[in-house]
This record gives C-alpha cells, structure tokens and sequence, in this order.
C-alpha cells in the first residue's frame, strides 16, 4: 500500500497547534443552547449571548481522543459492511445537482426526480460507488420537503449506502424513519446503520441553527454523520493553504467537540472540500491541484489523529466531458487516495458539482479502479520479482506464454474496462469515438437491464407516507 | 474412462489451460482406440472455439488465449501421428504456416496472431522465430498449407518477406499458397510491393484476412 506524506510531523504538530490556538483565541459560533450548556459544563468559554464558543486546548484534544476511531457502515441489504478510518480507501458519488449534462447535445437542463432515480440505478450496479451521496436535487418536487424526496428515491433505486442532506431536525427524523422501516426499527439502524447524514459547517468558524440542530438530533440516535467543511481559500480562510487546512482542522475539531458533548458514541467523519476561489471567476475550484493537496493534507492530519476522513474527490470543473475532465478528475481522486481519505465523494458530477452527467459516473468508475490499483502499489517478493522465469525465458523468448504471466496478469495488471488502447486503425474502424459514447452505451445498458434489489411494496408505501405527511405540514 | 469421458476432459484441458492433462488425455484416447479426428474436433477444437469466443467477448486475455493454444498444440502433437497413422484428416478453417522471418527474433507478434488463429479453429504450424528462408520454402512443400503468414518487427527484416515470396516463386510454389505479412514496419503498401495477398494490422484484422483468403483457396 503507497501512502502520501505531504508533511514532516513538526509541521504537522505546527498545524494541530494553530487549529488549537484559534479555536481557543477565535472561536466558533455554536447556534444551539443545549449544546452551549453542554461545552460550558466540560470547560468551554461560553458567551450564550452571542453564541459564541472557545475551545482550550485539552478539550480540543479530549474531543480528538474520544471520537470513534474506526467504524462501519452497511449497505441497504444489511451484509455488505464498509469500514471507514484506517487504511481503508473508498469511494462515492458527489451530491445535490441541480443541473443534467447531455453530453451528446452538449445542453444543460434542471434535474428531476427521474434523473435521481436513474443516476441511483447506474450507481447500484457500478462496482466501484460504495456509497451513493444522492446525486441530485430533484427540481419537479416542492422545495421545502426536497429532501425527504431525496432519501426516498435514493433508498428506493440503489442499495449502496446512502450520505443526504436534512434541512433540519425534522428531515433527519424522517430519514432516520425511512431507513428504520426498512432495516426494522431504530435500534437496528444503529448497529447496522445504512444512512449518513450530511452536515455542513459554514467558514469561517460558524455553524447554521437549522443545520446544527440536524447534526445533534442524528448524534443523540447515534446516526453516522458525515461532516463537510469547506473553507474556500482567499474568500472564508486565507489564501495559504496551510492557513485554510489549519481552519478547515479547527472547524472539524469544533464539530467533534460537539459531537463528544451530545453523544459521545455517536460516530462521525470529518469530510474536507478546502477548496480555493478563482481569483478572475469568483468560482469556488474544485478540479485544481490546491484541492487535490488539501485533501491529502487533510488525511495526513486524520491519521495523525487516529479519525476517520473523508471529503471531495474526482471532481472537475469542466462544463463537458473533455480533457479538463479526465485529468482535474483523475488528479483530485489519487491525489487524495494516495494521502489516505478514507472516503472520496465525487462520482458522476461535472462543472464544479453543480451537474450530474450519467456517463461520466461510468467514466468516474473506470478513473476509480484505476486508483484503486495504484494505491495497492508494487509487491515485492520473489514470486513477483521473478527471477526465475527471467532464467526460463533467457535472452531470446517472450514471456507471453509462460504460466508465470498467465498467472500474475489479473492481479498485477489493471484490466480496464472503458478506457481505448486499440490500435488506431481499429479505432478508425470501430467509429472514431470519443470515451463518452462508451460510456453512455454502458449507462444505456444498465437502465435497460439493471435490476436493483426492490424494497418491499409495504416498506415503500411507508416510505411514501412519509413524504406525503412531510407534504402535508411544510408545503403551503 | 469412457470415450465421452476423455473427449470431454480435453475440452476441459484447454478450457483450463492444462498443458499436462491435454498430453495425457491425447495418449489415453490413442490407447482407448477413439478417432483422433473426434478426439480434436469434439475436445480440444470445442475447447479451443469456446475460449476464443470468450476472448472476442473481452472475458479473458491474451496470456490465456495463448496457453489455450499451447494446450491444444499439446493434444495435437499425441493426435497427429496418429491421424496420419489412419490416413484421415482434420477438419478445420484451413492450414497455416507461420513464421518470424530470418535475422528477426521477434515472437510475441507471431505468437497471438498463432493462437488467435487456432482459436479461430486454424490447424496452425508455428515454425518460431528467425526462420531462414529456405526453411520457409521446404515447410511450404511439406505440409501445403493455404497460408503463409510471415512476421517481421525490424525495418532491417523486413526485405525478408519479399525473399520469402521471390524463394516461393523460384521453387514454384507461389501458385500453390497464398501469403499474408505483418508486424510494426510492415503496412497495406508493403504488402502490396512486394506481392503478398494480405496484410494485417493487427491480429484481429490478420485473422479476418485468413479467414477470407481460406475461403477463397
């Protein structure tokens, strides 16, 4: 296993210090009383009026200790486990679009509930998404209650695991009853837990009432927690990318100071998306090399601390399915694996995860286990460094047919499935295309064929009752 | 061991790329007095058509191809006598010969484009690699193949190929067998110089062109 250190560990003690230092000096913005009582019973300086939370060091570094080091997962069918923390190394989709991609007419259009549906479906049969961030937000449902749509037509079309967004406390107690009716019952869902909640911390130093009151409902059920914080460097946290790191840890370090207040068994990870903003566009970048750096920056600190860490990953800013794509992609996705991430969301969308493109979640596929095979690295043993068939072969023979490749190739060879290497003319031949055409041929094939394990109709109509009752109270 | 029994273990011998057991098997159904003519076409042929059929569908790879092909060549060389000894003769697509030209040691080539025909249900003769020229020719009146498939990798060996087919001519055998070039150098405008019948740019096309050229003959 190949494993990437960005930092010597002084500058790693240098960075832990500074995150420490400003939650202490600087502080965060903890918009829930309970909590503040909480943080203030534990040592925290706690100024209720304004909200607002310092942290001394040795509660930061309690919080660091007692969160769950490593902790698993399931896939809806309740026997698949994933693991995260660790050496493990896995990946998913990215969420929330609000735009489809068709790359054959190269036009942008609002995503629907159908799109969800079916970008959930080519998910499920891909084998390297384990977890199905719910990839859009469908435009055709009341906005109030989207997500609860959102968990519904992700739980109904893949049975990976499933990270979502709820608005606010009552959205996490309706997915936490989604989920519940499917796994049969709350209790089940904590061992075997099959959903994440999505939380996202606003830089610098800050956190949204609504979003905060989710995280703490999801802590006390002891519901995974999957926690973004994406400091944008030069606009919500400096412009060096030690600085924005050194945030971006102190904001993780907060949430997890709070997590330890309210449910000190509750497992959570961190999820990094520290990003810079494009200084012409006034974009946020996912795609660049700072992104790519920052997340295995962010892993490099997660080990240092023994947590699990995730965050974004195979992302792109491009607008189409061309070059930009295939190397902003591939680069944010090795980059961050070969530091560690634990779990890298970013499958299947373009233009800076504002779009869904269904075949680039099959041309995010074939970039992942391309990963894949590079963190596994080179073994070196004598079987592999086989001296022997060297002797065999000599000087004069080719080793195509000996028994030693026949038996090597599988393993030491990535076997690609999506990606050219034909000879030109059999290119030529076979129509001149472009890797999307591929790629769309296969998303094709999966909606036609693909048959995702169904929910059972008497869960399903639960499920829709949920919505509806959503419906009912929050829509006008 | 029963007639259905050894005929069945040699398909499995190539579907599982057992050298040993295809040699083994081939004995034991010479010995068991079974027609070497079934023993190839209903074991080791259906073995071999099944394994390229899963290699034209990308389910495996080359060096499993390979050893396919090598497996079969294993029964073959127990089988073959033994056909001669009867005075039958093997079905198959047709006959090649098939060679890396003299001053040229190049094999890997050669060797996928062997075992991709014989995949394709060729009876193939591989001579190996750096082949003089007069060895061409002798192989040519000894076992008449349809095709002649002549390999070179150096722009140095190339003008081996149009040796061999000027020694063709000579020996007047050059009505007698049809010849089809390839490896890096070569190109459809070589070939058409210096006289070949075909050309393939790859192993794929190369068999394509054998298939046609077989028909034809």
């Amino acid at each position: 296993m190949v494993r990437l250190e960005l930092f010597s560990k002084n500058e790693l003690q240098e960075i832990h210090l500074t995150s420490l230092d400003a939650l202490k000096e600087i502080g965060v913005i903890i918009p829930h009383d309970e909590v503040l009582r909480k943080l203030d019973e534990l040592g925290a300086e706690v100024d209720y009026k304004n909200k607002h939370v310092r942290i001394p060091h040795y509660l930061a570094e309690e919080a660091i200790r007692k969160t769950p080091h490593r902790y698993p997962v399931y896939y809806r069918d309740m026997k698949t486990r994933k693991v995260l923390g660790g050496n493990e190394i896995h990946f998913g989709t990215v969420g929330f679009a609000t735009n489809v991609y068709d790359v054959k007419t190269r036009t942008y259009r609002r995503t629907t509930q159908q799109d969800l549906a079916n970008a959930a479906k080519i998910a499920d049969a891909l084998e390297n998404v384990e977890f199905f961030m719910t990839m859009g937000s469908p435009m055709d449902v009341p906005h109030e209650i989207v997500d609860r749509y959102m968990w519904m037509l992700s739980f109904l079309n893949t049975k990976k695991h499933i990270i979502n967004e709820s608005m606010h406390k009552e959205g996490v107690l309706d997915a936490i009853e989604m989920a519940s009716a499917i796994v049969g019952g709350k209790e089940e869902l904590r061992k075997k837990p099959i959903m994440t909640v999505l939380i996202s911390i606003t830089s610098p130093f800050r956190y949204d009432p609504a979003t905060l009151e989710a995280y703490v409902e999801a802590c006390k059920l002891g519901i995974p927690t999957f926690v973004n914080s994406g400091p944008m460097g030069g606009a919500t946290s400096p412009a060096t990318l030690a600085g924005t790191l050194a945030l971006n840890m102190a904001e993780f370090i907060s949430v997890l100071t709070i997590r330890m207040a309210v449910n000190e068994k509750a497992p959570t990870i961190i999820a990094s998306w520290a990003r810079i903003i494009d200084m012409l566009e006034s974009t946020a970048v996912l795609g660049g090399p700072e992104f790519a750096m920052l997340h295995a920056g962010v892993a490099q600190m997660a080990h240092y601390y023994g947590i699990p860490c995730g965050g974004g990953g195979v992302l792109s800013d491009s607008k189409t399915l061309d070059n930009q794509t295939g190397y902003e992609k591939a680069l944010t996705a090795v980059i961050p694996a070969l530091g560690g991430l634990n779990l890298i969301c970013g499958m299947g969308l373009i233009a800076s995860e504002n779009t869904l493109s269904l075949e680039e979640l099959v041309i995010d596929d074939e970039i992942v286990s391309y990963v894949k095979r590079i963190v596994r690295g080179i073994e070196v043993n004598e079987e592999t460094l086989a001296l022997d068939v060297m002797r065999r072969v000599g000087t004069t023979g080719s080793f195509i047919k000996e028994r030693h490749t026949l038996e090597h190739f599988r393993k030491e060879m990535w076997l690609p499935k999506l990606t050219d290497r034909s000879f030109p003319d059999a290119w030529v031949k076979a129509g001149a295309h472009d890797i999307w055409v591929k790629a769309r041929e296969k998303a094709e094939k999966i909606l036609a064929e693909h048959t995702v394990e169904p929910v059972p109709q008497e869960i399903k109509e639960r499920l829709e009752a949920v919505v509806k009752r959503a419906k009912e109270r929050y829509v006008k | 061991m029963s007639e259905a029994e050894i005929i069945e273990g040699l398909k499995k011998a190539v579907l599982n790329y057992d050298v040993e057991a295809a040699a083994e098997l081939a004995k034991k159904a010479v010995d068991a007095g079974i027609d070497p003519v079934k023993a190839i076409e209903e074991g080791l042929a259906a073995g071999i058509r099944e394994v390229g059929e899963k290699f034209g569908r990308k389910e495996i790879f080359l060096p499993e191809l390979i050893m396919a092909a090598e497996t079969m060549n294993s029964g073959l060389k127990v089988l073959e006598p033994e056909i001669k000894k009867r005075k039958t003769e093997r079905k198959s697509m047709g006959k090649v010969l098939i060679g890396t030209v003299a001053g040229d040691i190049h094999d890997i080539g050669k060797t996928i484009v062997a075992a991709m025909l014989t995949a394709n249900g060729f009876e193939v003769i591989d001579l190996g690699v750096d082949v003089p020229t007069e060895t061409f020719v002798e192989k040519v009146k000894e076992h008449q193949p349809q095709i002649l498939a002549l390999s070179a990798l150096l722009t140095t060996s190339m003008p081996m190929q149009k040796e061999v087919i000027e020694a063709l001519e000579k020996a007047g055998l050059r009505d007698k067998v049809k010849v089809i070039i390839g490896g890096a150098p070569t190109s459809r405008e070589w070939a058409k110089e210096i006289g070949a019948e075909g050309y393939g740019a790859n192993a794929a096309e190369a068999v394509e062109i054998a298939k046609k050229l077989a028909q034809s003959s």
